[in-house]
């Protein structure tokens, strides 16, 4: 994998936008995609989100050093807040979760809300990066 | 197919590449997760949380 996106070709042409869509994607995959999400233990939830999150992250470090330094600066100055947000993010879900007598439902909406809400702001910084 | 169009046909093979490299490993490690006993999953989540930690600092370093 590190192989392909070292070839100097993809290096050159890997553009920013394509960061933040992949990013976005990413994000809506760790969120949406475990089918067997809303049946877990709240223990096994958070195991799932965080781990899809750590490699969202890894993902975006690693494809964010092969990019030129005036592109990492944006990439430090408008995406790395909307990334260190939603880690906080994360962990204001799961202290939800483990509020007593909490409504599933409720707790659902929480979800999605917020789910919403990263997306808002990735696609927000995304369009203001890709604009520039 | 002009030069535009293979960057954007490359641009396309590694967006899916990506995310199915990262999906991939995300889905064995829910099955991993679904394995597992209470106490092992305490003890993943607690590894995890540094995890998160070291990337928070590493973005600092792109």
């Amino acid at each position: 994998m590190s192989n392909f996106f070292m070839n100097p070709f993809l290096k050159k042409t890997y553009s920013l936008r394509n960061l933040i869509i992949l990013i976005s994607i990413i994000f809506l995959l760790m969120l949406g995609a475990c089918s067997h999400f809303q049946t877990m233990t709240p223990a096994k939830k958070y195991a799932t989100v965080r781990t899809a999150f750590n490699e969202m992250v890894r993902q975006y470090i690693d494809q964010a050093k092969l990019q030129p330094e005036d592109v990492r600066a944006k990439l430090r100055e408008n995406v790395n807040p909307v990334i260190k947000d939603a880690e906080k993010a994360l962990d204001k879900y799961f202290e939800s979760l483990t509020l007593p007598g909490d409504d599933p439902d409720a707790r659902l909406a929480y979800y999605l809300d917020l789910k919403n809400q990263i997306l808002k702001l990735c696609l927000k910084y995304g369009l203001k990066i890709a604009a520039d | 197919m002009n030069e535009k169009q293979a960057q954007v046909l490359l641009n396309l093979i590694t967006l899916g590449n990506a995310m199915l490299d990262t999906a991939l490993k995300v889905k064995f490690a829910v099955d991993k997760i679904e394995a597992m006993s209470d106490e092992e999953c305490d003890r993943y989540n607690e590894n995890q949380n540094l995890i998160s930690d070291e990337l928070m600092k590493e973005l600092d370093t792109i």
